[in-house]
């Protein structure tokens, strides 16, 4: 090797620290079960070489592979003539082909190395070689494409082995040009040759109609005559038409699925014609697929299929309303959302929520008034699916309304409409409601409002709550703003701890368990740790386990910290496996020493156990 | 708009009108480990599936499937599954190597197929099976189901709709580390491999190496010939949310850099600490990161007027009273599902399309594979997101592919 060029792999290798002669010298010497150090130090000077192309490294790795001792090494050597090796690497690596221990290495190197030298090696081998190492050859020459060896391989494509005809017929899909198409055509008919003119058949410049007619007739099974029913659909739909509509009525279900599609985008609506003499399972690929391709145009046909036809034909039409629909259809939905069942019904209340014709809010707040109560209902959800923000004071009048359906739909609804405009409104029904569901339902739309609002204005809350006298509407008015979370209603919730009534004490320390942040941890913590009431220190504990598993920009030692302490502080063995089931998650030394010190806790030994394994075992990565 | 988002638009868009009542479909399973197992079970809790077919070519797993679905016929070979007419899906969870061989295999057999992420071993794989699914015309699902889960379809459905303002910087954070779950990381010595284990079928289109346990089950993650690291085993998830709540279905990075630190365990090589930089067009950063305290993990959308964090464990955002927002009809809304492995059962009846089709995962997969040739080969890759090819780096390129064991060819 000349000096300069040594040179210059040379520095390439100071690079990582290496002398690549001593490197090659090491991996020579290189075999499966000893420290592969050198073999990935030689690989990484091979990858970072800038160039792909770097003939002194190349003539090391050559001469490497012919003083390699072992198979290991030499597969070492060609893996990395795969990178980097150029015509220099041919004539060695055409030696290893030759021989069955090492004709698969030096393949993986010869078909990734450019140029006809590599090529006619390939080439050349075929003749001699048989099995596994012919067959690699054969995907090899396909895979780069090599026109050269088109008839070569055309004579394979009659091997009686399977599997080389098979390859040979591979080989040519790949290649795929005319002199390969050719022979395919011209061979007997398998599905290894119909899935490779299915690969020519995708170039520009092939016959399509021509591979694809054969392929629908003669296409070895219903994968491939849809492919080709498709692709004829594409490239020649006249011919494809008869086919297609030949297709739809096959019993096929493939075949079928095609057609639908194919004949929907060529024909449009006027293949809805004569539609309901057809099995159900058509019809709705038929109303599916006209959908999708028609747009509004299909919007008649919807609507005739929508008063007859079985339940699943007509909740396709409820569904293809949402898209192809006008306002005009609103009251058809909202009745069958409110009267039809099953797939019907639901396919109307998604309609109703995404319809997307223009006018479509207004004309659903204009339909409410008069509406029939289940309709009305109806209406009510759809506002809240849409987010009707215009309709919110409408909604407030409905949910203080007389009749309980309505007024518990409207407050659902008010969840995803109302404002801070409506704030106080809520607050009173909050307050005035009687039964606990509805209050609930307040207490949700609420924290809804005041969490959408990005000044989360939590005083009217807190007013209600100095204010109020019943307990179960001051533990309301608490669960509101735990829902909520911020400084201001962390005050007031701390507050109400110290409360006189105890449902308010028990509330207000509920609420904490359930704070949305860690913020209370210290709070939760004072709790537990308090004596008195028995239950408290036990809803305290579990609260203060729960927020310590909320996301933060704690460190995970940390969070091992804080989960230590609960098991510190925890007396029963409930609280003690919610902690270590916490523990596992939290994937630290500092846990694994906390689940470790459990280890001799008779309540929880088993649990410490499995805790340790899992720590263990998520903590035994390689250290670097 | 496509009747995937058409569909898939509304609060109550996890109907799918067009299933045809007391549809049912025949379900293979093909690789019954891990995750093969534990997916399978999900898929029998829906009753329009009957697990019919079971194949693995390790007879611990079989049986242990076996016995969890006794109905289901079992199979050592992959082609015997795929020869049966009344299997009309497959669920695929094979080790990375095997993705494409198998994925193309079913295709060509007209089942449709839910598989693993990332979508293949390499780029070129994962071409292979994008280009055999569009050409067979079928279903496919990438088992990147986070975009089932309310949380991340909420979190992306803000950045699309600019709650953020303009996005500059994506950070993702990956689980780091090599991890040993069965503790088989020691077992280095190449040595006979147990009797219930097909080594060379196991091997498959992967390079030739002698059997030792530390390259099996589950860990083959950690060893280039098999796997691609733990960034390549996490791409298809929060890389795929990233690229989600971008829009960037149909596009990916134009520059990608990426330093790794090297493994010194005898067999795994790929890297247990690394980050990846992938700039995208529009002055778009993309930080995919394992073992960095800096990027959490996650992701985590970065726009000029606040951000959006999204993971398994929460949801944040900046300011807080985006997390309340709602999404209108008249937004763009991204398709909601009840379940993803139900959606693709949806879509294996009604022939619609998937949330993660394979031309998808391979693009939510890109900076994965090319973050990884980044790092080994010390060099910024340039991309060229529309041809999908690298730009003047022919040794990097060589990187994309590699050439599958005899008789294997995909």
């Amino acid at each position: 090797m000349r000096p300069a060029a040594l040179a210059l792999v040379a520095a390439c290798a100071a690079l990582i620290g290496a002398d690549p002669a001593a490197l090659v010298r090491e991996v020579a010497d290189y075999d499966y079960g000893k420290d592969p150090a050198a073999v990935r130090e030689l690989e990484s000077l091979v990858l970072r070489s800038a160039s792909g192309t770097d003939p002194a490294l190349e003539r090391l790795l050559v001469a490497g592979l012919a003083s390699a001792r072992t198979l290991a090494a030499k597969d070492a050597f060609c893996r990395d003539l795969a990178l980097l090796g150029g015509v220099g690497a041919v004539p060695p690596l055409a030696v290893l082909l030759a021989a069955p221990e090492t004709a698969e290495i030096a393949r993986y190197a010869l078909e990734r190395i450019p140029g006809e030298r590599s090529a006619a090696a390939l080439r050349q081998a075929l003749g001699r070689t048989s099995g596994a190492v012919k067959i690699g050859i054969v995907n090899s020459l396909g895979r780069r494409r090599d026109g050269a060896s088109v008839d070569a391989l055309k004579a394979l494509l009659v091997s009686p082995e399977a599997l080389l005809a098979a390859a040979a017929a591979e080989a040519l899909g790949r290649i795929g040009n005319r002199a390969a198409s050719e022979a395919l055509l011209g061979a007997p008919a398998s599905f290894a040759n119909a899935d490779a003119l299915l690969r020519i058949a995708e170039q520009p410049d092939a016959d399509r109609s021509a591979i694809y007619r054969r392929l629908v007739s003669d296409g070895r099974g219903d994968a491939v005559r849809a492919a080709a029913l498709e692709g004829l659909a594409r490239s020649d739909p006249a011919r494809a038409l008869p086919l297609l509509r030949a297709a739809l009525e096959s019993g096929a279900a493939r075949l079928e699925g095609v057609a639908a599609r194919e004949l929907a985008r060529l024909e449009g609506v006027a293949l809805a014609k004569g539609m309901t003499d057809l099995p159900e399972r058509a019809q709705v690929r038929i109303l599916a697929a006209l959908t999708d391709a028609g747009g509004v145009k299909v919007r008649p046909v919807l609507l005739e299929v929508a008063s007859g036809g079985t339940e699943a034909v007509r909740a396709v039409a409820m569904s293809g309303l949402a898209k192809a629909g006008t306002t005009a259809d609103i009251p058809l939905l909202a009745t069958r959302a409110a009267t039809a069942a099953g797939e019907e019904r639901a396919a109307a209340r998604a309609a109703l929520a995404d319809l997307r014709a223009d006018g479509t809010d207004a004309a659903i707040l204009q339909l409410l008034p008069g509406a029939e109560p289940k309709v009305k209902l109806e209406l009510i959800r759809a506002m809240g699916g849409r987010g009707i923000t215009s309709g919110s004071e409408v909604l407030l009048s409905a949910a203080a309304g007389a009749d309980r359906t309505v007024r518990v739909e409207s407050i659902r609804a008010l969840r995803e409409t109302a404002g801070t405009a409506q704030m106080p409104a809520l607050v009173a029904l909050l307050v005035k409601a009687t039964a606990e569901g509805e209050r609930r339902e307040c207490e949700r739309t609420l924290a809804a409002v005041i969490r959408r609002s990005p000044e989360t204005p939590v005083a009217g809350v807190i007013e209600a709550y100095r204010a109020a006298n019943a307990p179960a509407v001051q533990v309301s008015l608490l669960n509101v703003l735990s829902a909520v979370g911020n400084s201001t209603a962390l005050e007031v919730v701390r507050q109400a701890l110290q409360d006189p009534a105890a449902d308010v004490q028990r509330g207000a320390l509920n609420a904490l368990a359930n704070w949305p942040t860690p913020d209370p941890l210290d709070d939760l913590l004072a709790l537990a740790r308090s004596t008195g009431d028995a239950t408290r220190p036990v809803l305290a504990l579990r609260g203060y386990i729960k927020l310590a598993q909320i996301p933060s920009s704690r460190t995970p030692a940390a969070t091992a910290v804080l989960l230590g302490t609960a098991m510190t502080v925890a007396t029963r063995g409930e609280e003690k496996k919610s902690t270590l089931a916490a523990l596992q998650r939290v994937v630290c030394p500092e846990s694994l020493d906390v689940a470790r010190q459990s280890l001799s806790d008779p309540l929880v030994a088993a649990e410490a156990k499995v805790a340790v394994e899992t720590l263990e075992r998520a903590l035994a990565f390689v250290k670097q | 708009m496509n009747r995937r988002v058409f569909l898939g638009a509304g609060a109550a868009a996890v109907l799918r009108a067009d299933v045809l009542p007391g549809a049912r479909v025949s379900l293979g399973v093909i690789g019954a480990g891990w995750m093969g197992l534990a997916t399978m079970k999900i898929f029998m809790t829906d009753p329009r599936v009957q697990v019919a077919a079971i194949c693995d070519i390790d007879a611990d797993h079989l049986k242990e499937a076996s016995a969890a679905a006794p109905d289901a016929r079992t199979f050592h070979e992959f082609e015997e599954l795929l020869a049966r007419p009344e299997i009309d899906a497959v669920y695929a969870a094979v080790p990375d190597h095997w993705h494409a061989a198998v994925a193309i295999a079913a295709a060509r057999a007209g089942k449709d197929i839910y598989g693993e992420k990332p979508l293949a071993h390499n780029w070129a794989e994962g071409k292979a099976i994008v280009d055999a699914v569009r050409r067979y015309g079928r279903v496919w699902q990438t088992g990147s189901w986070q975009r089932s889960l309310p949380d991340f379809r909420f979190a992306c459905e803000l950045v699309r709709n600019g709650r953020i303002g303009k996005v500059t910087r994506v950070e993702v954070g990956l689980p780091a580390g090599l991890t040993d779950w069965d503790g088989l990381g020691r077992m280095v010595e190449p040595g006979a491999p147990p009797k219930t284990l097909d080594w060379q079928r196991w091997l498959g289109p992967a390079p030739w190496v002698p059997y030792a346990p530390a390259r099996v089950h589950k860990t083959w993650r950690w060893n280039y010939d098999t796997g691609g690291g733990s960034l390549m085993d996490w791409v298809g998830h929060h890389v795929d949310i990233a690229h989600w709540g971008l829009g960037l279905d149909s596009s990916g990075p134009m520059v990608v850099e990426g330093h790794g630190e090297p493994s010194t365990h005898p067999i795994w090589n790929t890297s247990a600490r690394w980050r990846v930089t992938a700039r995208y067009a529009g002055d778009l950063t993309m930080v995919i990161a394992g073992g960095y305290d800096d990027v959490r993990p996650g992701t985590r959308w970065i726009g000029e007027t606040g951000w959006v964090w999204v993971d398994r464990s929460g949801f944040e955002t900046s300011p807080r009273s985006l997390a309340g927002s709602r999404i209108k009809p008249n937004e763009l809304r991204l398709p909601a599902t009840a379940s993803h492995h139900r959606q693709f059962i949806d879509c294996v009846l009604t022939r619609g399309e998937t949330l993660t089709p394979a031309h998808v995962a391979l693009r939510s997969a890109t900076p994965g594979y090319l973050g990884n040739i980044a790092m080994r080969t010390g060099r910024t890759i340039r991309w060229d997101p529309d041809r999908q090819e690298i730009v003047g780096d022919a040794a990097a390129a060589r990187l994309l592919s590699r050439t599958p064991r005899s008789p294997w060819s995909v």
